[in-house]
């Protein structure tokens, strides 16, 4: 879940030679690279001034180097094939959040004017925030406690301090950052413990029910719903997810989208009004006529062998919310 | 499973927070929804990380915002717009603003019928003096004292007068005369709708003979004829006059010195006087009877004006469904010339009408009686006329007034319809009002609608006596009659023989009270029964017609 042990491992070559060469080609393309995505001196003057770096107490070669290495690690807001242009560069540096980035990257390197200006700046939201999410107040205060300490680098990484801070791009908030890493912490702890507690039934697909034969028409509209899901465009699988599987409310889903409720409300009907019309395109190309097809979709769906949650997203694991009203219900 | 994302690799706190701060560039944010979509774990991180959001709200604050301010109510276009709001009110309030001192202004200056067609004519030493008789000829005073004047005046609702003759002509009056209108009073009616309806009182006598432009209402009795002559206008010199209160009188009568006082309108009330209309004005001395003077008025109005001229009540449904520009009645007989010059004729007071085929050519524009050799002579005392055109909002009464002018000294009014049990009116009834304390007694007649009326009442207690041929005789007793008070008294007659009388004690509380200032019409009964009338018509090209049915029409 962590960003650090997502990236990819290491190709390792076999040949020494090859090694070799292509370190002496990497060496000349990240010293080509460097220049390219060298900022101009006035730029990061202008940047730091404006990110107030010196009330954060990172230098302003400093601040050049983090806002270097984030627009090469976002290509600079442009999709990968395309090389960013000088003007673009400087768009996107400028659209970052400069004063949360200047004060991220300060506690990073650990300057103590930094940490007190982030301790006065989001020590209590980080702990209202670990309280909402964990919805308890002992469970926050350790969260928000652990949070701090991984923070400040306790994790130690080839000798040196790292902090999770450093990976902080700018693009969002640093509060919003902060929320999500705080989440990213309390799922992954309530997923260590909900581990403890029943492995079976975690994360574990549900063994398949025994092959029992269906109706023909059955078997088809499997495979119609099958094919419809595949070809659903990102959001409206995460629309039909998050209303379907995880049962989040029209509310959730437009404030986390940005728009409107009634925009989700309308997105879904006209969603489902699709999917249904797509449904019977691929029931009738499978062969049934327009009656047979509007009568397997009216089949009872505790009929169909079909894994919605499957069809739907790779994890097999319920919705978060869903977990734990499972575990209070145990609990219970 | 995501295309962008390795298996087991999920997006960063630092992508999932710009995705929540929807900061993700349009490849990015697709790439994340899509892993969304498939992943529940990272979708519960974002739902977690939303919900702490929302935990957190005032914190947000520390966030500087995203969207750049309101701007302010002043900047930019926004004052631009309310400014251009303003000065189209102004814009508006200013022509509107012209347009009732226009109003006003050619109120003032110009007759009733502010039309290009509306001209006054001085027929003084010109036109035949109406016969003693009639009840056109005003009453005179037999003392020979100066005479009241009491046309009506006519406020205009409309406020689309057209500013038409403008002309204003100064009357070439004597140094009395002057001296005698410049006393000119006016009283806007009370509960008139348009409220300015009045009189106007002066010194001088002006007797109105006029080949009349409007000839309106149902008649006043048996015989009683009445019309409606032209407007005047009399307005008070170099002053502008309200168009609430501008004088526009249609007509002009002469009335015993006994006549009600009016209320005095402030603009005419002192100062010299000019009547102006379109047409030249001449007052002259009375032949007989002291300062006397004829205005005589022609008065042609426009369709268009007409009915802003004339209340609702003087138009008459005719079959042409166009406005009515001129009638007249004899009581049994209506007359009316609707704006295209057509003659009607209607025989139960308007209620239905048979068009009149024309024998003459042109367009009928004018219908009235026709003036005899018993007309215009000054000597008439009792042959007293007073119309006033306008009733806004009760129905028109004709107010009989008997040939003893001691019975009639008071301001009280006495009205009301005569009618059957079954609701029915009883046209040509006689009704008797008596004075209990001084056993005076006035008679008249009901008019085709039943109506009757008694004008210029003394205070006091009266019986009124209501009898008809067929019915018995009813009697009304203990009226009381306060000063310038108007009393209705409707009178159901029962269906009997005349013998039988039915005395009903009148209650203390008057049915209806109605200042006398209102519009009344004063008819000379006597003359009115023994003169039968000859309809006279004009057309547009100076033809004139005469008839006595209203059917069969005679060149003149």
């Amino acid at each position: 879940m962590d960003a650090a042990s997502s990236q990819p491992g290491d190709l390792v070559l076999a040949l020494e030679s090859a090694s070799e060469a292509c370190s002496a080609f990497d060496a000349e393309l990240n010293a080509a690279s460097a220049v390219q995505d060298a900022i101009p001196e006035g730029l990061v003057a202008e940047l730091w001034l404006k990110a107030e770096g010196q009330a954060s107490g990172i230098t302003q070669s400093e601040f050049g180097v983090a806002l270097a290495a984030i627009g090469k690690k976002c290509n600079y807001a442009l999709p990968a094939p395309i090389l960013p242009a000088s003007a673009q560069r400087e768009e996107f540096y400028r659209t970052l959040r400069l004063q949360d980035l200047a004060l991220a990257q300060a506690c990073a390197l650990g300057r103590d004017v930094a940490w007190q200006r982030f301790l006065t700046l989001y020590r209590g939201p980080i702990t209202r925030a670990a309280i909402a999410i964990s919805k308890s107040s002992t469970l926050g205060s350790d969260l928000a406690d652990s949070l701090y300490s991984e923070l400040f680098g306790l994790k130690e990484r080839g000798g040196q301090r790292v902090s999770p801070l450093a990976s902080y791009s700018g693009r969002g908030s640093l509060l919003s950052w902060l929320r999500s890493t705080l989440a990213q912490r309390h799922f992954d702890h309530h997923r260590r413990t909900h581990r403890e507690t029943s492995l079976e039934t975690i994360d574990m697909p549900a063994t398949a029910p025994p092959s029992t034969p269906l109706p023909e028409e059955l078997n088809l509209l499997s495979g119609a719903v099958a094919r419809t899901l595949k070809v659903l465009d990102s959001e409206d699988c995460f629309l039909l997810s998050s209303y379907y599987l995880d049962r989040h409310t029209l509310l959730d889903i437009a404030r986390l989208l940005k728009v409107h409720e009634a925009t989700i409300s309308r997105r879904l009907k006209r969603l489902v009004g699709e999917l249904h019309k797509q449904l019977l395109m691929n029931l009738q190309a499978a062969g049934l006529s327009e009656r047979k097809a509007q009568e397997a979709l009216g089949a009872d769906p505790r009929d169909i062998e079909i894994n919605l949650r499957r069809l739907l997203q790779t994890s097999q694991a319920a919705a978060f919310t869903e977990q734990t009203k499972q575990i209070e219900l145990d609990s219970q | 499973m995501s295309e962008h994302f390795q298996p087991g690799q999920h997006p960063d706190a630092d992508r999932l927070s710009a995705f929540a701060d929807n900061a993700l560039p349009a490849h990015e944010r697709q790439e994340t929804l899509a892993h969304l979509a498939q992943c529940a774990g990272c979708r519960s991180v974002v739902y977690l990380a939303q919900e702490a959001a929302l935990e957190d709200l005032p914190t947000l604050e520390l966030v500087p915002p995203t969207r750049p301010m309101r701007k302010p109510w002043f900047a930019g276009w926004a004052l631009a717009w309310r400014a251009a709001a303003a000065f189209a009110c102004l814009v508006l309030a200013a022509l509107y603003t012209h347009h009732l001192l226009l109003r006003g202004s050619n109120v003032a200056s110009t007759s009733i019928a502010s039309n290009p067609s509306t001209h006054v004519e001085s027929k003084v030493g010109q036109q035949p003096l109406p016969p003693k008789d009639t009840a056109r000829q005003v009453n005179q005073r037999p003392s020979g004292k100066a005479a009241t004047v009491v046309p009506e005046e006519r406020k205009s609702s409309s406020s689309s007068y057209a500013v038409h003759g403008t002309t204003v002509q100064t009357l070439p009056l004597s140094g009395r005369q002057v001296s005698e209108l410049s006393q000119l009073q006016m009283t806007p009616a009370p509960g008139s709708r348009n409220g300015a309806i009045g009189k106007f009182t002066a010194g001088g006598r002006v007797q109105g003979n006029a080949p009349a432009g409007y000839a309106g209402g149902i008649g006043a009795g048996q015989g009683a004829d009445f019309n409606h002559v032209a407007g005047v206008t009399a307005k008070k010199n170099t002053v502008p006059l309200r168009p609430e209160v501008n004088a526009s009188a249609s007509a002009i009568f002469t009335t015993p010195a006994a006549a009600p006082p009016a209320a005095t309108s402030p603009l005419l009330r002192s100062g010299p006087v000019q009547l102006s209309s379109g047409g030249p004005i001449a007052i002259r001395p009375s032949a007989q009877s002291g300062e006397m003077a004829t205005l005589s008025v022609q008065d042609i109005v426009s369709d268009s004006h007409l009915k802003q001229q004339f209340p609702q009540q003087m138009q008459f449904h005719l079959p042409s469904h166009l406005p009515t520009v001129s009638t007249i009645s004899n009581a049994r007989l209506i007359l009316a010339i609707d704006s295209g010059g057509t003659l009607f004729a209607s025989q139960d007071a308007g209620k239905r009408w048979k068009s009149i085929s024309p024998r003459w050519t042109g367009h009928a524009v004018k219908v009235n009686f026709a003036p005899n050799a018993s007309y215009g002579t000054m000597e008439a005392p009792t042959a007293t006329k007073m119309q006033i055109s306008r009733v806004p909002a009760a129905p028109q009464y004709s107010i009989q007034n008997v040939p003893q002018a001691q019975a009639t000294m008071g301001n009280a009014t006495l009205t009301g319809v005569v009618t059957d049990r079954t609701g029915a009116v009883i046209p040509n009834a006689t009704v008797i009002a008596a004075n209990a304390v001084t056993a005076q007694s006035i008679t008249a007649k009901t008019d085709g609608a039943g109506r009757y009326g008694f004008g210029n009442l003394k205070p006091g207690v009266y019986t009124v006596t209501a009898r008809s041929p067929g019915f018995s005789t009813q009697t009304l007793t203990g009226i009381e009659m306060a000063d310038s008070q108007a009393v209705v008294r409707n009178i159901a007659l029962d269906i009997g023989a005349a013998t039988q009388t039915v005395t009903v004690q009148a209650e203390n509380s008057s049915i209806q009270t109605e200042s006398t200032n209102l519009n009344a019409q004063i008819v000379d009964q006597e003359a009115a029964n023994v003169h039968p009338a000859v309809f006279e018509l004009t057309t547009e090209t100076g033809e004139v017609w005469t008839s006595t049915d209203g059917r069969h029409w005679k060149h003149k």
